[in-house]
């Protein structure tokens, strides 16, 4: 069942805009100018299969990553133009696709070092800090380093470190990869109560189901090119949104075919 | 540049240094204190042997060999600090920049912070 975000105003907003958004790499076009719009208080899903383009994107959007041309507009400011890229990138929260984690310190000192990069008062960052340990089941390990974190742990230490700031614009590159079905449900809650209040939130995920679950609007990129950009609705047209997102990408059905030894209709036994 | 910035980034460059410091082997901590300990005396009795060598000599010696020592002087000088900035070129970037550059500094200022805090390093004591 979808969440509902009946709380959701109406907001007229736009809270990404990129236009002809371009990212080369030699003769390799890796993102062809895409036109993103994203309405500030949805939680858009960017999909795509892999290789095409979505973490590049993400990656110019959020200032890892100079675009070859293109205009981005993050919040009613220009990320590229070097005195706005940094009041941008406070009000942003990000998970980047390697998390940027430091593997030798622990969840409480990495946060708290976030806290501290983003100029937030002591007490609140620790009040924070204790909140999202918590929720996101980290406190027994709160004193590990990260490097002893599993996947799926750094995965949650690299979200509450977004979400610290409390940002206005939340990236998230595939934050369900690697967690556990009960955090993965306490993540999607705490991504609804963050789109509820008014925050906007723009993922990637493999994981239709959740993308299907959670977001209220979707693009779909292939081979670096936007090839579908609509709300939740008027994609799936009655549809389930993996039979839409397989026919604009290619569906692969059938292809176990192409694999000899799956061709043979008869059972080992049947041959002996 | 911000001044909570450059704490933040010194308080971290230092606390990884020290976890460094501790997770390597027992041999490896005592050969490298032990390299440094002999690097400083040797180098601290290097500089006394030289100076009293220079001390005893240079009085008598002519015009010739005094600009010989020189060049030797300005040749060693050189040579050490040819080795100095060798290692700054390779001590600029210790922490990843992709770790930082999502977080509100720029380029310039992450690259700087990340530079200053370099300075911030147990090896740098010796």
């Amino acid at each position: 069942m979808a969440f509902a975000y009946s709380s959701v105003a109406i907001v007229p907003d736009l809270a990404l805009v990129t236009r002809k958004l371009t990212r080369d790499f030699g003769d390799v076009c890796a993102v062809d100018e895409v036109d993103l719009t994203v309405e500030a208080g949805t939680l858009y899903g960017f999909l795509g299969p892999n290789g095409a383009g979505k973490s590049t994107t993400i990656k110019m959007i959020t200032g890892l990553l100079q675009p070859t041309s293109g205009e981005i507009e993050l919040l009613g400011r220009n990320p590229l133009d070097a005195k706005e890229a940094i009041e941008v990138k406070r009000r942003i929260g990000v998970v980047p696709e390697d998390l940027a984690l430091f593997d030798l310190l622990t969840a409480r000192e990495y946060l708290s070092f976030v806290g501290r990069m983003f100029l937030m008062e002591r007490e609140t960052v620790q009040r924070r800090i204790d909140e999202l340990l918590g929720l996101l089941r980290l406190e027994a390990d709160e004193k590990k380093l990260a490097v002893e974190y599993s996947h799926g742990m750094k995965k949650k230490l690299a979200l509450a470190a977004a979400i610290l700031p409390d940002p206005d614009l939340l990236f998230l590159d595939e934050p369900f990869e690697g967690v556990d079905a009960v955090t993965s449900r306490v993540v999607r809650d705490l991504l609804a109560s963050f789109v509820a209040r008014g925050s906007t939130i723009f993922i990637t995920s493999h994981v239709l189901e959740i993308v299907e679950r959670l977001c209220t609007h979707v693009g779909i990129i292939l081979e670096g090119r936007l090839v579908e950009q609509a709300s939740l609705d008027d994609l799936r047209q009655g549809s389930s949104l993996e039979a839409r997102f397989l026919e604009k990408v290619g569906t692969t059905e059938g292809a176990h075919a192409q694999l000899s030894w799956l061709e043979s209709t008869s059972a080992p036994s049947a041959e002996a | 540049m911000k001044t909570e910035h450059l704490k933040a980034m010194l308080w971290l460059r230092w606390t990884l240094s020290v976890r460094l410091w501790r997770r390597a082997s027992v041999a490896g901590s005592v050969v490298a204190v032990v390299t440094a300990i002999a690097a400083g005396v040797t180098a601290v009795a290097g500089f006394g042997f030289a100076f009293g060598l220079g001390m005893l000599l240079l009085p008598r010696a002519g015009p010739e060999e005094v600009l010989i020592a020189w060049d030797g002087v300005v040749g060693g000088f050189l040579f050490f600090w040819a080795i100095g900035v060798m290692t700054e070129l390779q001590r600029t970037e210790p922490l990843s920049l992709s770790k930082l550059l999502h977080l509100p500094v720029s380029l310039d200022s992450a690259f700087l912070l990340n530079y200053a805090a370099s300075w911030l390093c147990l090896s740098q004591f010796f």
